[in-house]
């Protein structure tokens, strides 16, 4: 009973190495450290055992090894990644792209300034002239339009709805115009076509890149 | 994408949002502590790294169970844990491998078996001399119990908390206290040659 007290069992001198005592009692045990060799010793094979463990080493695994669980693992891609994965590759990443996409946009004002322009050299057509007739035919053509549109919605059959705007529009508007229509519309689609076909099925330029580790 | 500054939550819902970047680099976070917490317990550098990836396989497929309130080193060494228990209940693994697989049955498959470390720049002979020191503990640590182990492990290796090795080990804070108590005073015990 006597060498308890005189003596901190193991359990506390492992506590103190740990460092899991309190304040209190780490500066009782410290005191008595100061005049006791066996506990000094005690503590200090404690120490030893203690960074011996401490200085076991992390092994690496062999090269590949990521690799190889990658392999195992399904990445699950949720459909707000994937749609922003589609619009980030729609993005031209090349100034090749961005031309075309500017040729792209610009080219319905192209067609109809070159035409515009083509009008004014005619002898009989004045500026005001033209804008006379073309803010008459817009005007014309947005109340027809609205007033199909509204038709449509009105109507209850999709089909004979669609059939009877497109040939309402057609003869509101004339076969001719609407071909010269079309023609526009057609080029500029094959043109996008083409676009998105460089920009989706190419493999993209833009990828991830991984740090390489010496394992 | 740097994430080097990224907590484990944050990767893993990288990962959860389709970027396998993510998945790597939790790999690369976890790979050297879960291999060598594995490796102490089946002591197989073969066997080790096979039971690895399969823990970094489960893991990684049941990303979207995990819940993230909780540590994913918890989560991840609870795998690691059990998957290398289900394999020593399988199959007993009882020789040390320091020098190489106790199932490797020639030069290769030995050399291919054997421990190889992450270690400081030495000398010769400090190396010789840690390697010895570090041999005699591996041998003294694969005489402890499975749990044990384990707990030794995470304890002084790894650093983590009396309470996360409870969680990880999936028993109370107690009988952790207890198994690393015991496990250090059998330690002293194997190791008590070495001294001088």
């Amino acid at each position: 009973m006597s060498n308890e007290i005189l003596h901190p069992t193991p359990d506390r001198l492992e506590a103190y190495v740990e460092g899991s005592l309190s304040d209190a009692d780490r500066a009782v045990l410290e005191s008595h450290l100061v005049s006791c060799a066996r506990c000094q010793t005690e503590v200090e094979e404690w120490r030893a055992l203690f960074a011996a463990l401490a200085s076991l080493p992390l092994l690496e695994p062999s090269p590949g090894f990521a690799d190889r669980v990658m392999a195992g693992v399904t990445v699950h891609r949720p459909w707000t990644v994937r749609v922003a994965e589609l619009i980030r590759r729609l993005i031209p990443d090349t100034t090749k792209g961005w031309v075309l996409v500017t040729a792209f946009l610009s080219l319905p004002m192209l067609v109809i300034g070159g035409s515009v322009a083509w009008l004014l050299t005619r002898p009989a057509i004045t500026l005001q002239g033209l804008w006379f007739v073309l803010s008459g035919w817009l005007t014309e053509g947005v109340v027809a339009l609205a007033g199909r549109v509204a038709a449509l919605i009105a109507e209850n059959t999709m089909l004979d709805s669609i059939w009877r705007g497109l040939t309402g529009l057609v003869a509101t508007t004339g076969v001719l115009e609407l071909g010269a229509v079309a023609a526009v519309f057609a080029v500029l689609t094959m043109l996008s076509t083409w676009i998105l076909y460089r920009n989706l099925v190419r493999p993209p330029t833009r990828k991830e890149t991984y740090v390489t580790y010496p394992f | 994408m740097d994430y080097t500054k990224l907590t484990d939550q944050e990767v893993v819902a990288h990962a959860r949002a389709g970027r396998e970047s993510g998945y790597r680099e939790l790999i690369e976070r976890y790979q050297r502590p879960v291999l060598s917490l594995i490796y102490r317990l089946v002591r197989d550098r073969e066997l080790a790294e096979d039971l690895a990836q399969e823990t970094f396989i489960k893991v990684l497929n049941a990303l979207d169970r995990y819940d993230p309130r909780y540590k994913f080193s918890s989560w991840i060494f609870r795998i690691a844990h059990n998957t290398a228990i289900d394999q020593l209940r399988k199959r007993e693994v009882a020789t040390l491998s320091l020098d190489g697989s106790p199932h490797a049955d020639s030069p290769d498959s030995v050399e291919a078996s054997t421990l190889v470390a992450v270690s400081e720049d030495e000398t010769p002979e400090e190396y010789a001399a840690s390697r010895q020191i570090g041999e005699e503990i591996e041998r003294a640590i694969g005489l402890l119990r499975p749990e044990y182990r384990t707990a030794i492990v995470l304890w002084h290796v790894e650093g983590r908390p009396y309470d996360e090795i409870a969680q990880i080990m999936e028993v109370p804070l107690g009988t952790v206290k207890t198994y690393i108590h015991r496990a250090r005073n059998e330690l002293r015990k194997h190791l008590a040659h070495l001294r001088c």
